[in-house]
């Protein structure tokens, strides 16, 4: 039986229908993907549901770049679809996707039917360019598209589900730093992967994710910048420091902005045994370096370059982890240890 | 006693269980007294858990002047260095000074709170 349900008060809603399978579509708006409708939508699903019928919302995929206000968009695309059970992601606006998008969506897409919801793609709705984008770094192809990644400036969309650190390494190694687009000498390139490596475990240690970490990365010839996004949906460094704070008997009033601060201080750790080197040494690198990272947790947001370090608060929420790292592509950008001290080591 | 590192982790010193398993054929050998070379060389990519575990616990109950005498590192990169380095100064003052995490916690909280 097929049957099209479109509701006149929500114009994002469209029809389908056999009970399960999306028939046939009927866009019809929504265009920013904020509206707030988490109360109602539910209700309506709840009505439709009873008589065998669902609601799939689709969320439409502005351009996206890597500013605070496109973290912020990805963070309200998460927020919309986590409220409901069905939806689907068209791009049909968007005409520029960096890869800190390619890993938050893969990884959005991840945790949501991990969840037991269901959220599908409308790759009718690419444009060429962000589909050849897709298809290049095994981004569709991860998804369920037949079209194999080949090589290109996209460093391969990855899913990790457990922490496989030799893995890991040769990813970074091979389809990132050692491609060839960045001029270093191979023991610096080493020297970047283990600081990166230190995101990942990270990650897997801190956040309790339960849907694993995702990465995607992009060479920019024209920047000179090579760039890496790596994204949890655990709990989140907020969270982390106050459980930690809390089952210490401290439970200080920080803001989220300021629980990033303290992780990123010297001296801190949420683990109860000896840890929480981590962030300081990448911070370290990327200072010395001339690179630049960004995390995002919960509605904090730090900054970290050559310059200094900064925190400030993001206009929306997301509960687990996005880091995002640029690197200079060229070598004179890079500080070289030439030699070891010689001073004990103890 | 020589431990070649790459025999066992391979190229990567990165995780906590391979620092473990280090940890576990150091500390022993150390407790007896005996002299014990650790040997990095051909390993690539070093991180911080890997030195936590393997080398800045056996502060827990090891002195460094005792560490100082006995343990002694081959074939290190300069990076790898300077990880191990960084982790042992942080060991030290997580080992030595009970009291060292809590006013540090202490002080970074009070700074957060005021963001």
């Amino acid at each position: 039986m097929r049957r099209r349900v479109y509701h006149k008060l929500f114009k994002h809603t469209y029809g389908y229908i056999s009970p399960g399978i999306i028939d046939k579509k009927i866009v019809m708006g929504n265009h920013d993907g904020q509206l707030n409708l988490a109360n109602t939508i539910p209700r309506i699903n709840f009505l439709l549901k009873k008589k065998g019928l669902f609601i799939v919302e689709t969320i439409f995929i502005p351009r996206i770049n890597d500013e605070p206000q496109d973290f912020a968009t990805l963070f309200r695309i998460w927020n919309r679809v986590h409220e409901m059970k069905e939806s689907e992601l068209d791009f049909s606006l968007c005409d520029f996707l960096k890869q800190n998008a390619v890993a938050f969506l893969g990884g959005m897409i991840a945790d949501i039917k991990s969840k037991g919801g269901f959220i599908s793609i409308n790759t009718d709705s690419l444009s060429p360019a962000i589909k050849a984008n897709l298809e290049q770094n095994g981004f569709l192809y991860t998804m369920g598209d037949s079209a194999l990644p080949w090589d290109g400036n996209s460093i391969p969309y990855r899913e990790d589900h457990v922490n496989d650190s030799d893995a890991i390494s040769e990813y970074l190694q091979e389809k990132w730093i050692g491609k060839g687009w960045i001029n270093i000498e191979p023991r610096l390139a080493y020297e970047i992967v283990g600081n990166v490596l230190e995101i990942y475990t990270n990650a897997f240690t801190h956040s309790g994710s339960s849907t694993g970490v995702f990465s995607c990365g992009q060479h920019y010839p024209t920047l000179e910048t090579l760039k890496i996004t790596v994204v949890d949906f655990g709990i989140g460094i907020p969270r982390s420091v106050r459980d930690y704070l809390m089952n210490k008997g401290e439970p200080y009033q920080i803001s989220d902005e300021g629980t990033l601060q303290m992780a990123f201080q010297e001296g801190f750790s949420t683990k109860s045994d000896l840890g929480g080197m981590g962030l300081k040494l990448l911070k370290e690198f990327i200072q010395k370096n001339r690179g630049r990272l960004d995390i995002y947790s919960h509605s904090g947001h730090a900054i970290v370059d050559a310059s200094g370090e900064w925190y400030e608060k993001v206009d929306a929420f997301f509960k687990g982890t996005v880091v995002n790292i640029t690197l200079k592509r060229d070598q004179k950008c890079y500080y070289l240890r030439e030699e070891k001290f010689e001073q004990p080591y103890f | 006693m020589q431990l070649n590192v790459i025999s066992f982790t391979g190229e990567n010193c990165i995780t906590v269980e391979d620092g473990e398993q280090l940890y576990q054929k150091i500390h022993p050998e150390i407790l007896k007294g005996n002299r014990v070379d650790v040997d990095f060389s051909g390993v690539k990519i070093f991180a911080s858990p890997f030195f936590n575990a393997a080398i800045g616990q056996l502060l827990m109950d090891l002195q460094p002047e005792q560490l100082h005498a006995k343990l002694h590192f081959i074939g290190l990169s300069q990076h790898g260095d300077h990880v191990l380095r960084r982790v042992i100064e942080n060991a030290k003052k997580y080992y030595t000074n009970p009291h060292f995490r809590e006013s540090v916690e202490k002080v970074i909280a009070e700074q957060a709170h005021d963001l």
